[in-house]
């Protein structure tokens, strides 16, 4: 049976069938092509035709133009649409007339920049152009480093080496910035959120040291279908940007799958487990002898199927060496090996954590299985992007979990398919990322006095670090005075977050995993109970000032939840807006939370059986927020006693939390809501949502404009749930007492008339 | 008046006062009784003379202790030694050199020339004096400058837009012939260790490396010249003592036996005879009783491996006999 007639037969399967929410068939399209622009290089044509290709894509053809009128440019092309031609072709045309010039390719991760070059030296090579690329990260080795920095044409590096190993000793680097034309930002849609917000810093470090050489490059950024790829463009390069989306690559047939496994627990609104549910799928796959990705949440995830997989193999007689995990923390040669066996078809089967999603070269394969949304609409479409040759019909399935963002997502295919409204958001304004990168930029090259590396308060903070002597001022400038190098005490990747380790002693004092601090708090207090892959463990120790967890395995009849205080003190509002049901205000924040104690619920009965008392540290931290403020004639129904308008507000609160993620792109635990019955200063109603990164990230400040269109989906959400009085997937696991957040929510959010 | 006249008058700015400086250079400049340069930017210059009467003038010859690296004799006075005291250990462009101490021969004087900076952005002028300064001297001399005074002064030329030129300049640095022949004899090969062993110089009241950034911070910020004269003082023993190294080590290649070497240096210098292939320093091994008495094993080890790379096969055999 190939995929075909696989594809036929699941059709007229009433049990599979009965489980998808959505089955779409995107037609294969056939390319548009362009002659090659009249700007390139006849040698570039040459090489290429030398190759077989005889004119380009259309968005390959308009991106040239683009770049060859001197714009930046953001291409947004899907996987597998020869992207990489939209940037190598510029930077080898100019190479052509200029072999002094050079060009800094950036990709987020170093696995993918140990990729890139094998094209760009192919050409080279056709072209006999002796333009020298390298791939400069922390392995590369001291004596290779110093050719690089003299004679590299093209630079091939990660965000975390240019911040730590080449900015600060840009000296060593005078060829480069002298020459730099062209600036490569591949992936641009992953710097989002405080990465992103580094990103843009660094970038303006970047072209404060082209401009000291001499030099003003031009950006050539790709990206992956977002709402706003220019807007996006535009704050990290603070320049202007076009952008190209005229994808013209082929592609053939594709079938796309939403699949929800059946409801085992409507109670706590359980379904059947995502991994066991890939495993049936796989299993009905497997003869066709197509070749699969599966992607997986977490790492254990991949061991997990991996595992069942091979189970599954056994079964039916097939080597399990055909099937096999990629992650993060298999070293490099293993990676390749599994990468190479993708290619030349000797893996079948690969289940991978979202690290194959990015450019890595695997060829395409038949089938991707996702287990378990991705998270974000873009990455959906990039990891199902794995799946589709050309020629031959090609097969995405997802699968959900019973997380309130995938159930969202299954319930909602048409919102998956239509224009996708995610944004990427950075702010270049928190305080703390912009403080750091000021400082670094000043140990780079000293500041004038009128130089603008953040519009309007530059001169306000380099007066602040002269006072807190970290800069001196002399003459007009502002000098680095400190023995620290700035660019080790800044990591690119981590939020200033610590995690608390999860420590499972009933099982070899296994690490099982680890949460915020936040949360931690709330769901690790020593003697909660514990929910981990729907296993239940008592906590018998919370250390918090080693940040671990100490847990075994029990079968408990009950659970905990935990009774956090949270003050939340507004500092500033600095916007505000007023509607008919509620105000609406941005502001700056002082939050502080602390689990105090805890309730015992027995499950079923949701009788309170106990209580127990927690004693932790409060944890604090400034940051911005939307507030929602329901006036006091909002709740004039006698039906809104105050426990019940508490009970919805609460319901409303978590699933707004799970599906912000849906329009703003970021992880659930990016965001914390929560309501109040009586906001102590106010005395109304409160619903906040503040984003849980010291000095705020600019997430609540995107949707403190989207407020109606996130309301809107949370009630069209909670409204389709199949629970009766609320359950995980929505308004959150059912508490005690009324039982009544469900049907609260529903009818706060209906008053809310949001049309 | 004509254009020309009033051209001259244009031409002559008002002098600065002293009262323009600060207090606290002016303080530096009386103790050392030192000389403040460039009024729009001013630092200041110290200069010493050090009369050494037991190291007259001469050449001097590395050629073993260098593996050949300069196999002609050196001219003494052609030599400059220089150490930078600076903000910071870590490197990268941010680290700034505010004391810049240069040393060289008159005869069987030496003079130094330190040049304190003592605030920023006060480079350019002198920078642009020392790229002319230095290109009359044929060596630079120093302690580990290759890997690092040497880049970070590179680099404070570039960020004030200078082509240092000097890097071009043939660079000696001691540090590793040091380590070529005492590595093992001492704990570590640093300045302070090499001085008190070749020159029996014991500093007293020297202010540690580690301190110095924020000494020179402190400077900035209050005013106080206490440490920065301690700086000062450290910086000129460097360069004092870096010059009379040089001398001693000229001995290697004329009269081991004048140097402090136990059994170890004398075979680490046999290691080096071999790989630079020089026949003398066996043969002066063996001529001074002192020397003969420290051979060991491995000292043979290398005289045989040397005698078989000249093709001395049976006189090889011999030291093993």
């Amino acid at each position: 049976m190939n995929l075909a007639q696989l594809i036929d037969y699941l059709s007229r399967d009433q049990g599979f069938q009965a489980n998808l929410t959505k089955w779409t068939e995107i037609p294969a399209r056939t390319g548009q092509y362009a002659p090659f622009p009249k700007a390139m290089d006849e040698r570039l044509k040459t090489a290429l035709k030398e190759k077989g290709i005889t004119e380009l894509f259309t968005h390959q053809a308009t991106a040239f133009d683009l770049v060859d009128q001197g714009k930046n440019i953001v291409a947004v092309t899907p996987t597998a649409s020869g992207k990489t031609m939209t940037y190598n072709l510029p930077v080898l045309n100019h190479l052509l007339s200029n072999p002094e010039a050079r060009a800094l390719y950036l990709f987020p991760t170093k696995a993918l920049s140990q990729d890139q070059l094998k094209e760009v030296q192919d050409l080279n090579k056709r072209l006999k152009l002796g333009a020298k690329t390298f791939t400069f990260d922390g392995d590369t080795p001291a004596d290779i480093r110093r050719t690089i920095r003299a004679a590299g044409n093209i630079v091939v590096t990660n965000p975390d080496m240019l911040h730590q190993g080449i900015l600060p000793h840009h000296t060593l680097w005078i060829k480069l910035f002298e020459n730099l034309k062209f600036i490569v930002l591949d992936e641009l849609h992953t710097y989002r959120g405080v990465f992103g917000s580094h990103i843009a810093n660094l970038i303006i470090r970047l072209k404060r040291l082209c401009a000291f050489y001499g030099s003003k490059p031009q950006f050539i950024c790709s990206s992956a279908t977002i709402h706003n790829p220019k807007e996006l463009a535009e704050k990290i390069l603070s320049e202007e940007v076009e952008v190209v989306d005229n994808n013209g690559a082929p592609s053939g047939e594709k079938h796309f799958l939403f699949y929800n496994p059946p409801v085992v627990n409507y109670e706590l609104g359980l379904r059947r487990s995502v991994v066991s549910e890939v495993k049936q799928v796989v299993r009905k796959l497997l003869p066709t002898g197509a070749q699969m990705i599966i992607f997986a949440r977490s790492r254990t995830r991949v061991e997990l199927l991996v595992t069942y997989l091979h189970d599954l193999a056994r079964e039916i007689k097939m080597d399990t060496s055909l099937i096999r995990g990629y992650r993060g923390g298999y070293l490099p040669n293993e990676r390749r090996r599994i990468e190479n066996g993708l290619k030349d078809g000797s893996i079948r089967v690969v289940v991978s954590t979202n690290a194959l999603e990015l450019g890595i070269d695997i060829g395409q394969l038949d089938v991707a299985i996702m287990a378990g949304y991705p998270g974000s609409i873009a990455s959906t479409w990039q990891q199902a992007g794995r799946a589709g040759r050309r020629q031959s019909v090609a097969m995405t399935i997802m699968v959900a979990s019973s997380a309130p963002l995938d159930q969202y997502i299954i319930g909602h295919p048409d919102y998956f398919f239509g224009k996708n409204p995610e944004t990427a958001f950075v702010d270049r304004e928190n305080l703390a990322i912009l403080m750091s990168h000021l400082k670094c930029a000043a140990f780079e090259l000293p500041f004038n006095e009128d130089e603008n590396f953040v519009p309007a308060i530059t001169t306000q903070l380099l007066d602040f670090l002269v006072e807190e002597r970290v800069l001196r001022k002399a003459g007009e400038k502002y000098f680095w005075m400190s023995e620290i190098y700035p660019a080790d005490e800044v990591s690119l990747r981590n939020s200033t977050q610590e995690n608390i380790i999860i420590i499972d002693t009933s099982n070899q004092s296994k690490v099982i995993g680890e949460l915020d601090l936040f949360a931690a708090q709330e769901m690790l207090h020593t003697e909660a109970i514990y929910l981990h892959n729907s296993k239940q463990y008592y906590v018998d120790k919370l250390e918090w000032d080693e940040l671990k967890a100490y847990v075994h395995h029990v079968d408990s009849d009950h659970y905990t939840d935990a009774i956090t205080k949270v003050d939340i003190k507004v500092l500033d509002i600095i916007g505000e807006e007023e509607n008919p049901a509620y105000a609406k205000y941005f502001a700056d924040v002082a939050v502080a939370r602390t689990t105090t104690g805890y309730k015992k619920i027995k499950f079923r009965t949701h009788e309170n059986i106990g209580f127990g008392r927690v004693y932790l540290p409060e944890i604090e931290m400034q940051t911005s927020a939307l507030l929602l403020q329901f006036s006091d004639t909002f709740f004039a129904d006698g039906y809104f006693k105050e426990s019940v308008i508490s009970e919805g507000l609460k319901g409303i609160a978590y699933t707004l939390r799970n599906l912000v993620p849906l329009y703003v792109m970021c992880d659930t635990s990016d965001i914390a809501v929560f309501s109040m019955v009586r906001d102590p200063f106010s005395k109304k109603p409160t619903i906040y949502i503040y984003d849980r990164y010291q000095g705020g990230i600019g997430l609540s400040k995107k949707l403190f404009k989207r407020d109606k269109i996130l309301l809107k989906a949370t009630l069209d959400h909670i409204v389709q749930c199949p629970c009766k009085t609320g359950c995980p997937s929505c308004t959150g696991p059912t508490l005690e007492a009324t039982m009544l957040a469900k049907e609260s929510a529903v009818k706060i959010l209906k008053l809310l008339d949001m049309d | 008046m004509n254009l020309t006249k009033k051209l001259s008058y244009y031409k002559k700015t008002p002098l600065k006062k002293e009262m323009d400086y600060s207090p606290s250079l002016l303080a530096l400049k009386e103790h050392y009784n030192g000389e403040i340069l460039f009024d729009n930017a001013p630092i200041l210059k110290i200069q010493k003379k050090h009369p050494f009467p037991d190291f007259p003038n001469g050449m001097i010859l590395i050629d073993l202790i260098s593996k050949n690296e300069f196999t002609a004799p050196i001219q003494r006075n052609k030599c400059v030694f220089f150490d930078l005291e600076t903000t910071g250990l870590a490197g990268g462009a941010g680290t700034f050199a505010f004391l810049i101490g240069f040393a060289y021969w008159q005869e069987d004087t030496l003079i130094t020339d330190q040049y304190f900076l003592p605030d920023f952005g006060r480079e350019f002028e002198l920078f642009n004096f020392l790229q002319e300064w230095l290109s009359g001297f044929e060596y630079l001399v120093s302690y580990n400058g290759k890997s690092y005074d040497m880049p970070l002064l590179k680099t404070r030329f570039i960020l004030n837009r200078l082509v240092p030129g000097f890097i071009k300049t043939k660079h000696i640095d001691l540090i590793h012939m040091c380590r070529r022949i005492w590595k093992e004899s001492l704990p570590s090969c640093d300045l302070k260790s090499i001085e008190k062993l070749l020159l029996n110089v014991e500093r007293s009241g020297d202010i540690p490396g580690a301190l110095i950034p924020q000494a020179y911070f402190n400077f900035i910020n209050t005013g106080v010249i206490h440490e920065v004269l301690r700086i000062i003082e450290h910086n000129r023993q460097d360069i004092v003592s870096l010059a009379l190294f040089l001398d001693k080590l000229n001995h290697v290649s004329s009269s081991p036996g004048n140097l402090p070497l136990d059994a170890k240096a004398v075979a680490h210098l046999a290691k080096t005879a071999f790989q630079a292939n020089n026949p003398s320093y066996f043969e002066m091994v063996e001529a001074s009783s002192l020397l003969k008495s420290k051979i060991t094993t491995d000292y043979k080890y290398w005289k045989s491996l040397f005698l078989k790379q000249s093709g001395k096969l049976e006189a090889a055999n011999v030291i093993w006999q």
